[in-house]
């Protein structure tokens, strides 16, 4: 016998609209439109397209897909709402059996449970777009400018350390302060790592909340630049350090490895992170082609798409109204803002110690967001001065803020992973 | 003020390590430099995975030549 009833069911994602409070039901449809902005800006090139694209979609979808669902019964008194992309807290229950029944069930129903568990949320997909970011890291930049790249990088790094007793203000444990904190490294995978590793009940949260800013700063950061540096300083045109030595790749490669294996014996906290990067620098200088073309296609492509598409996936509306979202839109704003100025005093700094020579907006590339703040560099430099390149420099100064933000990572977990609270 | 005085020695401790990362790279720099590994620059390590047949039936000749010339008795 056909209800009423089970014809209201035949659209339960409109009909979930009408069985949530109105809060919950105006956030999804605002969030349905989101991704459709976020889709619009990525494909105008405004947002970075390879994240914005396909988490736009998946942002607009799973809040469209909101059906009466609840495959694990935890509920049988009133009808819960689900879907069938995933379910990010199965398996978060204190009972390790039940926990492992759960997800049992969960990854049997859930298309996107797979990826999210055995890649996502264990950070796999950060490994994985740091070895594909690696294969296209030359170290080369590094070699050249060393001290230069460093301290800029290290300017950089002030968006976390001044985030970090904010976020204490506002009431976080020291843990999730620097969990929170590291956004303002602008190192998406060290972001989800460090999350993972001090704070794992807020790693949706602070995931969504990074990668929607990290998005943002190829967007905003020009803006940043233009009102810190004057034109004059702007324009200035950097010529490559005099004496600059020409490493060849089995060189670079010698580096690289070492480098890999001192950072690992000084940092095994973020060794999976320091080792896939350094994986793909040696893949891209060893000459093995068919690796290369893995590493810098496949994997990195794949693992990008898929990143994108989770975080979208994550952005439902519950998450979203969660009450710890918004101070910690307000953290990762204010650490992105603050890495943003201290990058670009790191370019003044080296600007006025190398005695002019260095173009201050340099500094802006700090901020390990590889390749985006390098080319932002680059596109505020060209639009005042087209003969001029930074790129070079700006490479060498992200390249040490993935290092910088690797070491943060590192000290963050070290120091804070055995604090009880 | 504790949280502040925690956030500057994480700090510290960072530009420590920052600097010793640089100070490492510009001495492995000069170091390699000096090792002048130009000379095995044209050892090409792709070569046993190309695709390229020709390639592949030099090295399988290779081996065989290498393989009869370590299996043939001395000449009496």
């Amino acid at each position: 016998m056909i209800t009423l009833e089970s014809l209201i069911d035949l659209f339960p994602g409109i009909t979930t609209l009408f069985s949530v409070e109105p809060m919950v039901a105006v956030a999804r449809i605002a969030l349905i439109l989101l991704g459709f902005l976020l889709m619009y800006l990525g494909r105008k090139g405004i947002l970075e397209a390879l994240i914005m694209i396909p988490m736009g979609l998946g942002m607009s979808a799973i809040n469209a897909s909101v059906m009466f669902f609840d495959p694990l019964n935890s509920d049988n008194a009133t009808r819960r709402v689900g879907n069938l992309f995933l379910e990010p807290q199965a398996g978060a229950t204190g009972d390790a059996i039940r926990n492992a029944s759960d997800l049992m069930t969960i990854l049997q129903i859930d298309w996107l449970q797979p990826i999210y568990t055995f890649a996502f949320s264990n950070g796999l997909i950060a490994c994985f777009v740091f070895m594909g970011i690696g294969s296209l890291l030359d170290v080369g930049f590094v070699l050249a400018r060393p001290f230069c790249s460093m301290t800029i990088a290290l300017f950089a790094e002030l968006g976390s350390f001044i985030t970090l007793p904010i976020a204490v203000a506002f009431g976080f444990t020291i843990k999730e302060a620097a969990a929170i904190s590291t956004i303002g490294g602008a190192d998406g995978p060290m972001v989800l790592f460090t999350s993972l590793k001090l704070a794992p009940h807020l790693f949706v949260p602070i995931a969504v909340v990074a990668y929607l800013y990290l998005g943002l700063t190829y967007g905003g950061y020009p803006y940043l630049v233009r009102l810190l540096v004057p034109k004059r300083l702007r324009s200035i045109p950097m010529s490559p350090p005099p004496n600059q030595k020409i490493y060849t790749s089995f060189e670079k490669m010698i580096l690289a490895s070492i480098l890999c294996v001192v950072l690992c014996f000084l940092l095994p906290v973020a060794a999976p992170l320091i080792f896939s990067l350094f994986l793909g620098i040696v893949i891209r200088e060893s000459g093995i082609k068919p690796f290369q073309d893995l590493i810098n296609g496949p994997v990195l492509y794949f693992s990008t798409m898929m990143l994108g598409l989770m975080l979208g996936i994550l952005c439902d509306a519950n998450t979203i109204m969660d009450p710890k979202i918004l101070p910690l839109l307000l953290l990762g704003c204010l650490s992105l803002l603050f890495a943003g100025i201290g990058g670009l005093l790191g370019g003044y700094f080296m600007y006025f110690v190398s005695g002019g020579k260095v173009n201050p907006v340099v500094g802006i590339a700090g901020v390990s967001c590889v390749p985006t703040t390098a080319k932002v560099a680059q596109k505020v430099v060209s639009k005042d001065n087209p003969s001029a390149v930074i790129l070079p420099a700006a490479l060498g100064a992200n390249i040490s803020g993935v290092i910088t933000s690797a070491i943060v990572a590192g000290i963050f977990c070290s120091l804070f992973a055995k604090i009880v609270n | 003020m504790k949280t502040l005085f925690i956030a500057f020695v994480c700090y510290t401790f960072t530009a420590i390590f920052s600097f010793a990362v640089a100070g490492l790279i510009w001495i492995l720099g000069k170091w390699i430099k000096r090792l002048d590994l130009d000379r095995s620059e044209h050892v090409d390590v792709s070569v046993p995975c190309s695709n390229s047949l020709k390639e592949e039936e030099q090295i399988a000749t290779a081996i065989a030549v290498a393989y009869r010339m370590a299996h043939t008795p001395p000449h009496k």
